[in-house]
């Protein structure tokens, strides 16, 4: 299979989800928390995003309960979203570990000329 | 309090499809209460512009949906390129070919237009130009804008008309972007070969166009008759010229021949806007070999893909 690029949200959902089940108000929550406030998703965004995904097979439903009155699901990887995941942060890495040595190499010529 | 705000909420979720609306609506909206201070009565602005454009997006994503990816694709290409023919045809004959009527069109110190339309036509060419040369490397922006500048032109160009002439091509090339635009929601780039392939034939056809043009003087006055004696001839020309290239790319790639007739289809606009207005002016060998070229074309591609079904 392809590697795929993800997109930024569905890389930062599909990285919230790998700690485990979430519901979507958790998910807002621990994005901003792991992009230091740097990244929020707005709720109409997330459940775009959440609805596409659970299409796409990248997550599943994996419970649901009431609070208040409202139906709060939970989501989870599914294994091929945990593969998407995956081979998105295999190809991240490869890219940064050709910038860094590319970033060393430049430091090396800038010391020695 | 909290209910003003709850119905402010799902009015702001109609904006989502019904089917999206039973199954996450009711979730959603407890997320978007649960997320509001408690001092809060109406719904914040980037929430609503948030929830609107995602429901317009969501909604325009379950209208194309049915449309295979691919052929959206190559429909916005050939779009692309069909107005980028255009657009060298109307500028050269509007502007670059205008002789003899310097009595017309409006004059900004040392420049001499003849029509507003030229702002589009050499904004679509620009554009195009920095695509193939991949300097635009992201056609769903480059195609959005595109269609946010033509829209905005056309407008623009209708609203303030200071004298000038708009002609026909003006919708003409709306309707080329608007088919471009069916490429959107495509996060792809176009691989460095097909920029080459879009830009090459783009080139080719405006060349062939202007050429076709070249003995009739120009200005956007005369637009109309000089442009009739080659409308027939120019409207099949721009058919067997998709054809067959729509005929080649699916010998390896089936489906260009769908995406083609999609594209074909502000050629033939422009075949019936000159026979409302000149009666019929049908040359006859185009027609003819037109029909023919397009006929045989679907058939083989009929052929062809029954063949692959049974394979």
């Amino acid at each position: 299979m392809a590697t795929k690029e993800l997109r930024e949200p569905t890389f930062l959902l599909l990285s919230a989800l790998a700690n485990g089940p979430q519901h979507g108000y958790g998910l807002m929550q621990a994005i901003s928390e792991s992009t230091r406030g740097e990244v929020t998703l707005r709720p109409g965004t997330l459940y775009t995003a959440l609805d596409r995904l659970t299409a796409e097979g990248l997550i599943t439903i994996a419970g649901e309960e009431t609070v208040d009155g409202r139906p709060r699901r939970y989501y989870d990887l599914t294994d091929e979203g945990t593969a998407a995941l995956t081979q998105a942060v295999d190809l991240m890495e490869a890219r940064a570990k050709v910038a860094r040595s590319a970033l060393r190499r430049r430091g090396l010529r800038e010391v020695t000329a | 309090m909290t209910n003003r705000l709850e119905d402010s909420y799902r009015r702001l979720l109609s904006a989502y499809p019904p089917e999206f609306r039973a199954q996450h609506g009711e979730e959603l909206l407890g997320v978007l209460l649960s997320a509001a201070p408690d001092s809060q009565t109406r719904p914040g602005f980037r929430d609503a512009v948030d929830l609107l454009w995602n429901g317009v997006v969501l909604r325009s994503r379950r209208l194309f949906g049915a449309i295979p990816v691919k052929l959206l694709e190559r429909v916005g290409l050939l779009s692309l390129a069909g107005g980028t023919a255009l657009s060298a045809l109307c500028l050269y004959r509007g502007e670059l070919g205008a002789r003899d009527v310097s009595d017309h069109g409006i004059s900004v110190q040392w420049v001499h237009v003849y029509s507003t339309g030229s702002a589009l036509y050499l904004l679509w060419l620009l554009l195009v130009a920095l695509l193939v040369a991949g300097v635009v490397k992201n056609v769903r922006r480059a195609t959005l804008a595109l269609a946010v500048c033509t829209a905005l032109l056309a407008l623009a160009s209708q609203v303030v008309p200071a004298g000038a002439v708009t002609e026909p091509p003006m919708f003409l090339i709306a309707l080329f972007a608007g088919l471009a635009t069916l490429s959107l929601g495509l996060p792809r780039t176009l691989a460095p070969r097909t920029r080459t392939l879009l830009g090459s034939g783009s080139l080719v056809s405006s060349l062939a166009l202007v050429t076709l043009s070249a003995n009739d003087s120009g200005g956007y006055w005369f637009y109309r008759v000089a442009l009739r004696d080659v409308a027939s001839s120019l409207v099949w020309l721009g058919v067997i010229a998709l054809g067959v290239g729509g005929g080649l790319a699916s010998v390896r790639r089936p489906g260009w021949i769908l995406a083609t007739a999609i594209a074909s289809i502000p050629w033939v606009c422009f075949a019936l806007l000159f026979v409302v207005r000149n009666g019929p002016h049908a040359e006859p060998a185009m027609l003819f070999l037109g029909v023919v070229t397009v006929v045989g074309l679907l058939v083989g591609d009929g052929r062809r893909a029954s063949k692959v079904r049974t394979g």
